[in-house]
């Protein structure tokens, strides 16, 4: 009874450490796949991202329409990378980047209006978290560099985990609240 | 002046000031930090008496809308007899705006949900259809509004015209309020006069205006419906007129009312299928009532105020040709107006309440059926004694 005890006291500590687990579960989902390059509606979904724009207006819409698309260009880089696409990867990456450096300034202006943040930077922050663990898991299943060779066009080097590192960089800045000051 | 002259409009204005009155027992306790000293030895009592003797204050409702229906029918009957003194009922038409343009909206809050969708769209200037109040946790006005967890559950029309009562308002809840409501009691009046100007007929006109339902439902509680079916009927008007730029308007206007709510959206093919305005107007009301009946519990539950759809359609047909669309609608907006006494009476949307709404919903209905096919006696003009 008392190994039980010590046990089940144990693995508790472990799950609590090791897996970071929480009793409480209320983690940020990222969206589905959408169209990816290649299918005859990419090109659309893209310009639709665009045009979006102008219906999210104000600085709450605005700001749920770049961490959005920044949601939405991360998954697409990780299915890229996946069936190991790394130029195009590479290109939807640094997307979702342009996005998620627009955050901070949103935020300053949602602040500015007098508007109540809390909840924003709270859901910015495990959405930053979220992100941070996708391109961790990319980056140990990617080559460090990969050179890539067109049919036609100039051959590419690409620093693979300098890009990654430097997303999860740009996201832990912003998870901390440093890119808010 | 005879006696029975004088008491019908004593006891339909004594019904309207007396719900005038009582409808700020309803009053959100969210709003009770806006309300100003020298109202709350007013309110308080009114409050005491809906929300502590919720028996009697259901009571006092029934016979509030008993006395409002039954002068509203004496009052068809009048007119019936050939006693249509329209200048008269101009009058009659706005006093009771008058009287119950500055009642508390006590049986709905969807014209807090404008308010606060008004505040959001031109005051935080963001998109009311990606941004919901709720995400805006310290405003104020989200302390008496429901469905604040929504998007914005209305059309560009009517989110576009709510800028007018929202600049008025001056950022004041209670001035905001008002203008909210004197803004609706224009769109009726408007209405009110569309109906005169197109059937000439003053039956008609106060078939629609002093139905107890339009009333209730629209100079009480503020709802938009009166708005959509001002610019159906407007544009049905100038669509039926024979110049090419009438029926652009008419088309342009009725585009307008589909993007307040989108009830209006069925009678699109009716535009262009060649027939008159009656016959058009006849089938609104079949498209309608069915929109009415679907909608309903679709959305959630029917609520009473969808029934202005088909009964503004209904004001615009001649009686007594269509008795029975006209009787039944009467009857049946009679019968919803009862819905909100289980509410009142528990506080509660479930319990005995859903079985009671069903009821009040669909027997008033039923039995005028019955009563219409067996009876054939008319509730709306003296049955003429047979020789």
């Amino acid at each position: 009874m008392k190994k039980h005890f010590f046990l089940l006291l144990f693995t508790f500590y472990l799950s609590f450490i090791i897996g970071r687990l929480s009793l409480i579960n209320a983690s940020y989902v990222l969206p589905y796949p959408s169209a990816m390059p290649g299918n005859k509606l990419y090109t659309l979904e893209r310009f639709f991202d665009t045009v979006k724009k102008y219906w999210c207006f104000g600085s709450i819409a605005s700001y749920k329409y770049e961490l959005g698309l920044a949601d939405k260009y991360l998954v697409e880089a990780k299915t890229l990378f996946e069936y190991k696409q790394f130029l195009l990867a590479a290109d939807a990456l640094k997307r979702s980047d342009i996005h998620v450096e627009k955050l901070p300034s949103l935020v300053f202006s949602i602040e500015k209006e007098g508007k109540d943040t809390h909840m924003i930077q709270q859901n910015i922050s495990q959405a930053m978290e979220e992100h941070i663990r996708v391109l961790y898991r990319i980056k140990e299943e990617v080559p460090e560099s990969f050179e890539w060779n067109p049919e036609k066009g100039n051959k590419e080097d690409l620093q693979l985990h300098t890009m990654i590192q430097n997303a999860m960089l740009l996201r832990r800045n912003i998870q901390a609240g440093n890119a808010y000051e | 002046m005879s006696e029975k002259k004088v008491f019908l409009p004593v006891l339909f204005f004594f019904s309207v000031l007396v719900l005038s009155i009582f409808s700020y027992g309803f009053l959100d306790p969210g709003l009770m930090q806006f309300v100003p000293p020298y109202m709350l030895s007013f309110v308080l009592p009114l409050r005491d008496l809906v929300f502590e003797k919720r028996t009697y204050a259901a009571g006092i409702y029934t016979g509030i809308l008993c006395m409002l229906s039954w002068s509203y029918i004496l009052f068809l009957r009048r007119v019936r007899k050939g006693k249509n003194d329209i200048q008269q009922f101009k009058i009659y038409i706005a006093t009771t705006v008058l009287l119950l343009i500055f009642s508390y909206p006590a049986f709905s809050y969807d014209i807090f949900n404008y308010i606060t969708t008004a505040k959001l769209t031109f005051f935080h200037q963001e998109n009311p259809y990606v941004v919901m109040p709720v995400e805006i946790p310290n405003e104020p006005y989200l302390s008496f509004t429901r469905a604040a967890n929504k998007f914005a559950l209305y059309g560009p029309s009517w989110i576009a015209v709510t800028y007018i009562p929202h600049i008025l308002g001056l950022g004041n809840i209670w001035a905001t309020i008002v203008s909210f409501k004197v803004f609706i009691g224009g769109a009726y009046l408007l209405l009110c006069y569309c109906i005169w100007k197109q059937t000439k007929s003053v039956w008609n006109t106060l078939y629609f205006s002093l139905n107890p339902l339009v009333l209730i439902e629209t100079l009480v509680s503020g709802h938009n419906d009166v708005f959509m079916m001002l610019l159906l009927v407007f544009g049905v008007g100038l669509f039926f007129r024979s110049t090419v730029w009438s029926k652009i308007g008419g088309l342009a206007a009725y585009a307008a009312s589909v993007f307040v709510k989108g009830a209006t959206l069925p009678l699109f093919p009716l535009f262009f299928i060649k027939m008159e305005k009656e016959r058009f107007f006849f089938y609104a009301w079949i498209l309608l009532s069915i929109t009415f009946v679907i909608a309903g519990p679709i959305r959630e539950e029917l609520y009473p105020w969808y029934a202005i759809w088909p009964l503004t359609a209904a004001a615009m047909l001649p009686f007594p040709k269509y008795r029975f669309i006209h009787e039944f609608s009467l009857v049946s907006s009679i019968g919803l107006e009862l819905r909100h006494i289980p509410y009142m009476a528990t506080l509660s949307y479930g319990g005995w309440g859903i079985i009671f709404r069903f009821l009040v919903s669909f027997i008033p209905p039923f039995f005028y059926c019955l009563y219409y096919v067996l009876g054939r006696k008319h509730i709306l003009y003296e049955n003429k004694k047979k020789k």
